[in-house]
Parts: structure tokens; C-alpha cells; sequence
């Protein structure tokens, strides 16, 4: 499931990287910075992104997710300071949809 | 039926809340943006009786106090269905461009894009036009004689178009629609101060030279 999750996240990025063609590309590896730091993304790639990864997961697996809600912002230290927390943070959201 | 129309600026983007009452004290209540109790207090110290909510869309700027107010007077929610993905997005957005304190998603009541193009709403009549290009489900509102734009048309500027479901010439050609309405139509936009139908759209005025 981790590598399918990444796979989706990837696919986002690809997205992404193709609507900015001005913008840095964002490499697609666990740990690249997302939010938080300097090196992150700006605020719209970062709305692009968890757009499109939302969109991914709906057509990939089925599932309707949203990413950023009141759960998320509420946690101690939030899940999308790299790609490897957003994918692994994507992975407890689907999980916790499943039904029993 | 004689309006007086209250402007409550609020929050960070010093958005444009309106809230409509009659004579009567029927009231209504749109684009609730932020400061929900100032909000509440106003609707109390009139005496209003709220009859709903309703938004031009979904950005969280115009809904983070929709929730509470509908929690306190048990009006209904109003929203075009056209922005309930972005609805659902609205603390994303908030998470991004103010703060991480997240603001409650209210559910819709209302679908306006299954409402006949005038419906009623208490003793209001209200009519409504889809206006998307700011958002997917960006719509204006008229009641009386007054247009209530959120961020398709605003005084001297209309909406970005840069963030998902913006598109600026869907926006361009709503914002057309809007130059057929009286010229002495009051325009409320979601942000800055009112204006005219007839002033916004003005030969030589900044909106007019948007759409040259």
C-alpha cells in the first residue's frame, strides 16, 4: 500500500510540475520539503498539489479524502512537511476509511 | 419592500459580510466571513429574525462564521453545488493563507443551482446568476436593488483567477453578464466598498478596461 500511496503522490507532483513551468520542479523523492522552512513550496503549488493528490486518490482507489480538515490542522505537528509524511499521512487517512 | 442593507467588514482579507433586513425585521445574511459573535450581536441588537445564509461561494474567507450562526438562529445554508468541493477545501486554504486555527465545514442546505433563477426566501425575493470563473460555483445575488457580487465583481477590480477552479475568461465573460443589470443597481463585492452597476461599468473605469 506505501508504494501505491507514494505512486499517487508522485503522479500529483507530476501534475503539478507540468502546470508550472516557470516554478522549480518539485523532486519527486520522501524527502523533499513541503510546507514549513525555507526551502518549501509557495502556498499555490502546495493548494495545487494537495488538489490534485485528492483527485488521484478519488480515480486510483476510489476513495474521497480531504487532506487538510480539522483533524489535520489539529495535530501537534502537522503531516506535510515532506513528501514522505504527506504520503504516510494519506495512508492512515485511506486506512481509517476502510470499512472493518 | 424597502432594504437597509449593514456592510460588516471582517477578518484578515477585510471581507464583505451583508446583512439584508426589511422593515419588518426579516433578515438575511451573506458572505459570513470570520467574527461570528459581532455577526450574532448585530442580528440581536436589531431584533432580526434570520431567515438564511447565503454565499457567492465557498472560499473560507466568505464562510468561516456560517457555522456558528447557523448554530445559534437555525437558519438554512445556501451554496451553488458547483463549490462544495471547494467548501470542503476551505481549511486547506485557511491553513495556507492565515492560520492554523481550523474553522468549522458547515453542510449545505440549499443547493442554489437547483433553485429556479428567482426564488423566495421569507418575505424576499431573490434572484440569482451563475458567475463562475473565480470559483466553479461562484454565483450573485440580487435582492432589491441590490447586487451582491462576492469576488466576481468588485469596486474597480474583479476576482483572481489563480487558484484551482479560477479561470479568468469564464470570469471575463460573467462579469460581461453582470452590464446588462440597472445602471443604479448597488454592486456589494466581496471585498472593498460598494459601488454602481453603472460606475463599475463606465467607459474609461478600471472594470471596463478589464474587458476591452
Amino acid at each position: 500500500m506505501q508504494q501505491e500511496i507514494l505512486a499517487l503522490v508522485y503522479a500529483a507532483i507530476d501534475e503539478v510540475n507540468a502546470q508550472s513551468a516557470d516554478a522549480v520542479a518539485i523532486a519527486k523523492t520522501p524527502d523533499t520539503r513541503l510546507l514549513g522552512g525555507s526551502q518549501g513550496v509557495d502556498s499555490l503549488t502546495f493548494v495545487n498539489l494537495v488538489v490534485a493528490l485528492e483527485e488521484q486518490i478519488q480515480d486510483g482507489l476510489g476513495q474521497s479524502v480531504v487532506l487538510v480538515d480539522e483533524d489535520s490542522m489539529a495535530l501537534q505537528e502537522h503531516p506535510f512537511r515532506t513528501v514522505g509524511t504527506l504520503a504516510e499521512y494519506v495512508e492512515k487517512i485511506i486506512a481509517k476509511q476502510k470499512p472493518n | 419592500m424597502s432594504l437597509r442593507v449593514t456592510q460588516f467588514v471582517n477578518g484578515k482579507w477585510r471581507q464583505n459580510c451583508y446583512l439584508i433586513a426589511n422593515d419588518d425585521g426579516d433578515a438575511l445574511i451573506v458572505d459570513p466571513g470570520s467574527q461570528a459573535e459581532e455577526i450574532v450581536a448585530l442580528v440581536e441588537q436589531n431584533n432580526w429574525r434570520l431567515h438564511a445564509i447565503l454565499n457567492t461561494h465557498a472560499h473560507y474567507d466568505h464562510i468561516g462564521a456560517v457555522v456558528p450562526l447557523k448554530d445559534r438562529f437555525g437558519a438554512p445554508f445556501y451554496l451553488h453545488g458547483g463549490d462544495r468541493q471547494l467548501l470542503k477545501r476551505a481549511n486547506l486554504y485557511r491553513m495556507l493563507f492565515e492560520s492554523r486555527d481550523a474553522i468549522k465545514v458547515p453542510a449545505v442546505d440549499y443547493d442554489i443551482a437547483a433553485l429556479p433563477p428567482t426564488f423566495e426566501v421569507g418575505p424576499f425575493s431573490i434572484s440569482w446568476m451563475p458567475t463562475p470563473g473565480h470559483t466553479d460555483g461562484g454565483v450573485c445575488l440580487v435582492i432589491g436593488e441590490y447586487l451582491f457580487s462576492g469576488d466576481t465583481l468588485m469596486h474597480n477590480a474583479i476576482g483572481r483567477t489563480d487558484l484551482p477552479g479560477g479561470n479568468r475568461e469564464q470570469l471575463l465573460k460573467s462579469v460581461r453578464k453582470l452590464m446588462d443589470l440597472p445602471g443604479d443597481m448597488v454592486v456589494c463585492g466581496g471585498h472593498g466598498p460598494q459601488s454602481t452597476v453603472k460606475a463599475e461599468f463606465s467607459e474609461g473605469s478600471r472594470v471596463w478596461s478589464l474587458l476591452q
